[in-house]
């Protein structure tokens, strides 16, 4: 696994670096709400070759208690299936007939289904908007597409777990996050057996509750928005199930594991560490801060949901490295909770942050997304525009504060996976200080 | 060669394009070193990393590109890095690059893909003995490969510089000029394939305790074929995933395969699906003849769609001159498929008896991972 070395970005030069101006990320757009209560954003972009339909769930695999874990990522499969009966063309093939493509994903508090048709196609956004509308209203959940679905997890689960650190974050998780609490679950878990038609049918419904859809691309605006009122004119959404708790860091939904280190054999070539963090969500002032923390480190990742998240550091290498791997990362965050990141190393990682989201916003179904998370959270930074704001607004101290606040050795889990004929003993240096053995 | 293309946007990407297919006498693990090399050089310039630029580098069967990707500032002022780089006779690769691209070199045999990759261009041993990465041998894969010429090309796309750009390339000796270019392979015609053509060669590589298995399929391709290997495995409405995956829940994905020469599609089931599953997906490509002209016409449009999407990203604006355009019209019939190669990789105490009982027809090579990559057995260091 590549990472950028830490010893590059910390030999920078000492002068100050300009920083360049935030790109426009400003998009023409509009929001309506529909007789059904679902609000729909529209952002046409004249010439564009293709029309995009992204929907955005305020509701993910955290959503699922403990005996349905995995039904958020079951129904987000099920979404693809038939729309107003099971003998009638399913989602996917009439989309396939529109030269379309699809796709979906489940995430721990949000998920989305997308899709994209080409303009080439005469009546694209009308028949997309159609399409969706069937499947809003129209979509078919029953045991026999349930019994599908669940085979089909289950294959995509064992992909994954059959890759050589394939299980190490379901290991991590099951660490870093108390038993029980949803963190602690793999988003990806196997749907349960015990899954009815009834749950997962509810589960769509409260999904449906907590949609904001959004269409983007090569479209006029004014007969797009007259198709939506008229295709999303149904019943009224019903009510949401509640949300599952979460409060904050340290309150039920969001409360860590007790700090610790573990070791694993795995069938694994070479060593892996991990080092996590649980950190605040997603309307904390450190959020940023510990997202260009991460992105210093590098092989580092944030994820943030609305209440709490995790900063899991990553690195591959001989087992004989681990020790090594793990004083270094201690170092790290033991000076930057000292100093932070130093002024010249801060610049350059805006300007990469800066390009990220240009880049970003550069492609349709990002960019339809990205309109979609704000809308389902406006008055959070996630738009890009305040994203950008806040990114060029960070300073040395704000790296400072939120690595002492939440960064410090003490309050981390340790995830050491080493090669099945390795000997753990002795104890290496690194990893004993802090508690390992 | 410098193809400028100008957009609007934020963003530049300059790229050296560096031509492989007809190359294959070039030492493999010596290009990867070269061009990987060159990129990580290019990632610790400080002129790079002041403007948040990022740096792509790497190689396909077919090309390798280093580009730079970012905000046009930034692109901009990280070009005389790329032309320091670029400059041959002061070729050179970190020594912690090199160590780690042995690595990797040694390592590759318990990689899948790098196996099903090497089973499927059907060379065994192709990885080569143990790399020499001297300086003089970097210098000559250097002059070969990258130098302005036949088989490189510089081009930019988005809010560049253009003068800039053209001053770099023209100091490092390219011309703006189009010179006269290999054609590509020519296109096929629909001719209906002999009804007599060769079993497919079956090559099962042994893994021994794996609890899946890995399936590659390979067959001859030409760039009239795209829509074809489109409706076989290039989408989710493709017939591979239909079946494999919606169908008979085999497996979670279908993926496409693509060689110079050949196309194909590969997944990963449980080991007892091994044979179920590779009967199934044989079938469904026997069968591409009766596909109907309304799924046809799908898949014509999503090929369209596909080609039109890649236009969002500069760096598949510059990718698009290499590929064949998506046909206008719904080609009219399919070339049947000519299969080349089946690769298995799996445990062969459970795998071989079966696959010698279901496909008798097929002659079948069993081979260990490292005579696969590297034309002979592992040390008994690694």
């Amino acid at each position: 696994m590549l990472f950028v070395a830490l010893e590059l970005l910390v030999a920078a030069p000492a002068e100050a670096l300009e920083l360049p101006d935030a790109p426009s990320f400003a998009t023409s757009r509009e929001t309506i709400t529909t007789a059904s209560g679902l609000r729909v954003v529209l952002a046409p972009e004249p010439g564009a070759a293709q029309v995009t339909a992204q929907w955005l769930f305020d509701a993910g695999a955290n959503d699922d208690d403990a005996a349905h874990a995995g039904l958020a990522h079951l129904v987000e499969h099920l979404a693809f299936g038939p729309l107003g009966g099971v003998d009638l063309p399913d989602y996917d093939a009439r989309l396939g007939a529109l030269g379309g493509s699809s796709d979906g994903w489940t995430d721990r508090e949000r998920s989305g289904l997308g899709a994209m048709v080409p303009t080439v196609v005469p009546g694209a956004a009308a028949a997309l908007v159609q399409l969706e509308a069937d499947r809003w209203e129209r979509l078919v959940i029953d045991a026999q597409g349930i019994e599908k679905q669940r085979r089909i997890v289950h294959q995509e689960l064992a992909e994954t777990l059959d890759l050589a650190h394939g299980p190490d974050r379901a290991w991590l998780d099951t660490l870093l996050w108390a038993g029980g609490e949803p963190w602690s679950r793999h988003p990806q878990s196997p749907p349960s057996e015990a899954a009815t038609v009834e749950e997962a049918k509810a589960k769509w419904g409260h999904m449906r509750a907590r949609a904001v859809l959004v269409f983007a691309g090569g479209f006029e605006i004014e007969p797009v928005r007259a198709a939506v009122m008229a295709a999303f004119a149904g019943e009224p959404v019903l009510a949401a199930l509640p949300r599952g708790p979460g409060g904050g860091l340290g309150e039920p939904g969001c409360e860590p594991g007790a700090p610790a280190v573990r070791w694993r054999k795995g069938d694994v070539a070479e060593g892996a560490l991990y080092v996590a963090w649980p950190v605040p969500g997603r309307g904390s002032g450190d959020r940023l801060a510990l997202e260009a923390i991460a992105r210093w480190m590098g092989g580092a990742r944030v994820s943030v949901g609305e209440g709490c998240g995790e900063l899991v550091v990553e690195r591959r290498g001989g087992w004989w490295r681990i020790g090594e791997h793990a004083a270094s990362i201690r170092r790290a965050v033991t000076g930057l909770g000292r100093q932070g990141i130093d002024a010249a190393t801060l610049r350059r990682l805006q300007t990469a942050q800066l390009t990220d989201l240009a880049r970003a916003n550069g492609l349709l179904d990002l960019r339809a997304r990205i309109l979609g998370a704000c809308a389902l959270t406006p008055t959070i930074p996630g738009c890009l525009d305040r994203e950008a704001e806040g990114w060029l607004a960070l300073t040395v101290e704000d790296t400072r504060r939120a690595a002492a606040r939440w960064l410090f050795p003490e309050a981390s889990t340790t995830l050491a996976v080493m090669p099945p004929d390795t000997e753990f003993g002795p104890p290496i240096p690194g990893m004993r200080r802090w508690g390992g053995p | 060669m410098l193809l400028p293309t100008l957009n609007e946007g934020p963003l530049a990407r300059v790229e050296l394009s560096m031509r492989r297919e007809e190359n294959a006498a070039l030492n493999e693990p010596l290009i990867g070193v070269l061009v990987e090399g060159m990129g990580a050089r290019l990632r610790a310039d400080p002129r790079v990393l002041d403007g948040g630029v990022r740096v792509d580098a790497g190689c396909s069967s077919a090309r390798c590109i280093l580009a730079l990707d970012g905000l046009a500032s930034g692109v901009d002022a990280a070009l005389p890095a790329l032309a320091e780089a670029l400059a041959g006779p002061a070729v050179k690769v970190r020594g912690p690059t090199v160590r780690a691209l042995k690595r990797q070199w040694r390592g590759a045999w318990r990689v899948p893909p790098r196996l099903l990759d090497a089973g499927l261009r059907g060379e065994p041993g192709a990885a080569g003995p143990k790399p020499r990465f001297r300086p003089r041998d970097l210098r000559a894969a250097w002059g070969a490969l990258v130098a302005p010429g036949v088989w490189s090309e510089l081009a930019a796309a988005g809010a560049y510089d253009e003068a800039a750009v053209r001053s770099a390339a023209i100091g490092l000796g390219w011309s703006a000029s189009v010179p006269a270019l290999p054609s590509s392979p020519s296109s096929g015609t629909l001719e209906s394939a002999p009804s007599n053509l060769p079993s497919p060669a079956l090559t099962l590589v042994d893994w021994p305790g794996a609890t899946r298995a890995q399936i590659g399929l390979a067959w001859a391709h030409t760039d009239a074929d795209a829509v074809r290997e489109r409706l076989l495995a290039g989408d989710f409405q493709s017939s591979l995933v239909q079946r494999l995956r919606e169908r008979d829940a085999f497996t979670y994905d279908v993926t496409p395969e693509f060689g110079p020469t050949w196309a194909g599609a590969s997944f990963d089931v449980a080991t007892d699906a091994a044979i179920p599953a590779l009967t199934a997906a044989l079938s469904e490509v026997s069968h591409l003849e009766a596909t109907d002209p309304a799924t046809i016409a799908g898949a014509t449009l999503r090929q369209q769609s596909a080609l039109a999407g890649l236009d969002d990203t500069l760096a598949g604006r510059l990718a698009l001159r290499h590929l064949p355009p998506a046909p206008s019209e719904p080609p009219l019939a399919l070339a049947p498929v000519d299969l080349l190669r089946v690769v298995v990789i799996g445990d062969a105490e459970l795998l071989e008896g079966p696959l010698r009982a279901s496909f008798p027809a097929f002659p079948l090579t069993k081979i260990d991972r490292c005579t696969l990559m590297y034309a002979g057995p592992c040390p008994p260091s690694w």
